[in-house]
């Protein structure tokens, strides 16, 4: 027995919908599904940023141990990883001009500074006088680089991958390139984390004075306040990658607040 | 660019008829049913363990099992009960379920992210109850996993243990991510945020909390399995380690749990009352701002649960004053609730008295929650069954009433049948009953100093420990016309039509159970959810006293 035949809806406040696709079919949100996972694999990085923080301002160094962290290799390092999202940039920017080999090219320097990076950093662990194990801030800080080289290591594949897709006659084409622009979202997040991270750990204990005297009261403080710190730095991220692939899907028709304009004055350079 | 909806171009390579539950179905529904049917499973196991445990303490010494499998049985019950069955259910099951239809699509924003968010799930339960068998002793230290506790129980089990917490916490965040994206990216056209259904904000706030929270469990455990593989010293203070730090990191997570566990049910809740009341939702506004106020408030209160940890006194003040901000959001729906139903034509059948028994319980695990918030009391019971007591009455008098309250209502959309009515109140005056003879006793225990998580206690305890006994098997016994109820009606209960409670809300403005696509024609344009008796012409209430649900069974 068909029971929707004798039963009789209530007349609820429907209005009629003219303009609605029947079939569900709807715009690309993946992007805004890889930001929003982002925001949550930050904030795992968080949770190691407010461990570490809170580790160096209530835990003493063990007698006789050492934690001495090397400046210049990181700190060339930090330049490396800002020039490949420079570069990475270029390459959406290629792509969505139709000038695929172009974007190829530019993504195969990407992946050589990602690469360079990578190697960098094992220069770095092999030069270090202390070991995973040596005591609490060594153990953290081979865990947050640790931690951060995979997502290193995991975004170089994911350009090789694109750069393969960009051939001609491949996935990737000047109107359909969801996956470099995931990459690209991806990779300039990796490099936000970097940023930092490369403060956090290289910097923060080497200033002086009041930069010093302020960080060390808030790392005191640093779980109430890094949490709303890390909660703020997410958000304006956020902010930032929303109006970032805004411009990507809609080329030309980006909408920058004045504050953006000031300091960017045109993103497609 | 559109993308089509892979539900519909995969339908043709969907299982049909009843193995479609066994697959990797990508339809919002078939998903919904496999969370709400495994939850279910996993809620028996929790239960047999949870008698396990009143068992061993219906007397003071400890003879019924030993002391080792006394803590295995009270650490799978309590990550079975959280992480496998009030999470899954309250968020995955009726969140699937409903949220599509609410914003007027035909499917979530990721179908198959969504239906592998569902399929981690079964692998991670049978993994961590097969600790208890295969890898010789399951996790011993907890839901809360302590360390250095977790550090010197046996390190296979704590292994087993970490990695199951870790496959449900990715489960989770898949599901979050999903739900934002739907009700932030596809509400069907026309349809504005203020107009959703008030179950679309309590999964929204949820699913912010999960992504905010979750990751820093996943990194906290991590660290945990480095200090057990591979004896670095993070949380281990004979290593130069902080255990503090532990508890503060998962903390961070695990209050936020607490409302991912019961936002859901302030939905579900808001949605059942305004249908069988026959009113609208009470103060809609200012449900949504509570909601949200509860978000923000939830990420600032953790170390509550840490006023014993050594925590330096400013902190303490911060905590107890930002713990105690959160009852006035929460008392805010409670208000709102009440004013639902007040001057209502109420409808008293099964789904209405679990909600109303929901508001009771929730108010009083509410009360000793503001009551714990205040260090010179907390200083006192932390630790004892006093919080047990509370927490039980808020996850199981708040959130698991909820479920069972959504089950009898939702269940003719789920089935297109109707459960019967006197199996359910049978079915809610044995858990009422029994829920409050087995928690209510512990507020008394817990302030007299019995301690939590122990397989022996003072003999002095031993009568009101017995109490508590026998309402857990009141509980126990009162599952019985629940599974009856709900098999019967499977096989042959009355049919329901489509839309049995003549509600307004969209999954009832199509066929019960629904098409694959949700709606045989267009999604209907729902600007007024809870439109009960404010458009004279918009339904007809000649017909409906509060009485003719209760004595029929059926409209
Ligand atoms: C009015 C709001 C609430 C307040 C003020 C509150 C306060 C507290 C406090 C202070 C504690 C720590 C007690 C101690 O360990 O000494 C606690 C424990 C707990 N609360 Fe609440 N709570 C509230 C609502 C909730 C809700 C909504 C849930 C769950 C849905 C919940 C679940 C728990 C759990 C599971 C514990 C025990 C955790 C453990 O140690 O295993 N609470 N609550
Ligand atoms: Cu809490």
């Amino acid at each position: 027995m068909d029971t929707r035949l004798t039963q009789t809806n209530p007349a609820p406040a429907v209005l009629p919908a003219s303009e609605h696709d029947p079939h569900g079919s709807h715009a690309d949100h993946r992007l805004f599904g890889l930001a929003t996972f982002l925001v949550a694999d930050g904030m795992t990085f968080a949770g190691f940023f407010a461990a570490y923080l809170t580790f160096k301002a209530v835990n003493p160094l063990p007698e006789g141990s050492s934690y001495e962290l090397e400046l210049l290799l990181p700190s060339i390092n930090t330049v490396l990883l800002l020039i490949s999202s420079f570069t990475f940039h270029r390459a959406g920017v290629a792509c969505r001009g139709g000038h695929l080999p172009r974007s190829q090219a530019w993504l195969l320097v990407t992946t050589a500074l990602g690469a360079a990076f990578l190697a960098g950093q094992m220069v770095e662990y092999f030069s270090l006088p202390f070991g995973l194990r040596d005591n609490l801030f060594a153990s953290t800080f081979y865990a947050l680089t640790g931690f951060h080289g995979l997502h290193v290591t995991l975004g170089v594949i994911c350009i090789l991958v694109v750069c393969w897709q960009a051939r001609p006659g491949g996935r990737i084409t000047a109107t359909s390139h969801f996956g470099l622009e995931a990459a690209e979202l991806y990779w300039h997040f990796v490099d936000g984390i970097w940023v930092v991270l490369y403060g956090i750990l290289d910097q923060a204990d080497r200033s002086s004075g009041l930069i010093k005297t302020l960080f060390h009261q808030s790392t005191c403080r640093s779980v109430p306040a890094m949490g709303t710190i890390s909660l703020s730095v997410f958000s304006f991220h956020g902010t930032g990658l929303s109006w970032h692939w805004r411009g990507t899907t809609q080329p030309r028709q980006v909408r920058r607040c004045w504050l953006v304009r000031l300091f960017w004055p045109r993103p497609d350079l | 660019m559109t993308v089509a909806n892979p539900a519909e171009l995969e339908q043709g390579l969907q299982p049909q008829g009843w193995l479609k539950y066994f697959s990797f179905s990508l339809d919002h529904k078939v998903i919904g049913i496999q969370y709400l049917v495994c939850g279910f499973l996993f809620y028996f196991i929790g239960g047999a363990l949870a008698g396990v445990i009143r068992t061993e303490l219906a007397s003071p010494l400890s003879d019924f099992v030993s002391r080792d499998t006394y803590n295995e049985v009270l650490t799978l019950h309590g990550t079975i009960m959280i992480f496998l069955w009030i999470v899954p259910v309250v968020n995955g099951a009726f969140g699937n379920y409903l949220i599509p239809f609410y914003v007027g699509a035909r499917d979530m924003a990721f179908p198959r992210l969504n239906a592998v968010a569902f399929w981690l799930i079964p692998p991670a339960g049978i993994l961590l109850i097969s600790s208890y068998f295969l890898a010789g002793a399951a996790s011993q230290s907890g839901w809360t996993a302590y360390p250095p506790l977790s550090l010197t129980t046996p390190a296979a089990g704590q292994i087993v243990w970490i990695l199951s917490v870790l496959l449900l916490g990715g489960s989770s965040i898949f599901g979050g991510i999903n739900f934002i994206a739907t009700v932030l990216k596809l509400r069907r056209p026309g349809l504005k945020m203020m107009q959703l259904p008030m179950f679309c904000w309590a999964m929204l706030g949820t699913s912010i909390l999960v992504v905010l929270s979750t990751p820093v469990l996943a990194g906290t455990l991590i660290l945990l399995s480095f200090d057990i593989i591979a004896h670095t010293g993070f949380f281990n203070p004979a290593l130069g380690g902080n255990v503090v730090v532990y508890q503060h990191l998962f903390w961070f997570y695990s209050h936020p749990a607490v409302y991912i566990m019961v936002l859901p049910a302030f939905g579900l809740v808001s949605e059942i009352l305004p249908v069988h009341a026959r009113k609208p939702l009470f103060g809609y506004t200012t449900m949504v701002y509570s909601i949200m106020a509860i978000v923000v408030l939830g990420l600032i209160v953790w170390a509550h649960h840490m006023f014993t940890s050594g925590t330096p006194p400013w902190m303490r003040l911060f905590f107890t004053i930002a713990t105690s901000f959160i009852a006035v959001p929460t008392g805010i729906k409670f208000f709102n609730w009440l004013a639902t139903l007040w001057g209502g034509k109420i409808a008293l059948n099964s789904a209405v008295l679990f909600s109303c028994a929901f508001i009771f319980n929730f108010v009083f695990g509410g009360i000793t929650g503001v009551a714990l918030a205040q260090v010179p009391f907390d200083i006192h019971v932390h630790d004892t069954y006093f919080v047990v007591a509370h927490f039980h009455y808020i996850v199981y008098g708040g959130s698991v009433f909820v479920i069972f309250a959504s089950l009898y209502h939702w269940y003719p959309k789920f089935t297109g049948r109707l459960l019967n009515e006197d199996l359910g109140r049978a079915h809610f005056l044995l858990t009422f009953i029994g829920f409050n003879l087995c928690f209510a006793p512990q507020h008394w225990l817990g302030l007299n100093g019995m301690p939590r998580r122990v397989a022996e206690y003072d003999p002095a305890f031993t009568t009101w420990n017995q109490v508590s006994s026998v309402g857990a098997l009141l509980m126990a016994i009162s599952t019985l016309p629940l599974v009856i109820n709900v098999v019967l009606t499977a096989l042959a209960g009355p049919v329901a039509g489509d839309n049995p409670w003549r509600a307004l809300t969209p999954e009832w403005l199509t066929t019960s159970p629904p098409p694959v696509e949700n709606w045989a024609g267009e999604a209907p344009l729902v600007t007024e959810p809870y439109g009960y008796g404010e458009h004279p012409g918009a339904m007809d209430l000649s017909g409906l006293s509060g009485r003719d649900l209760w004595s029929t069974g059926k409209s």
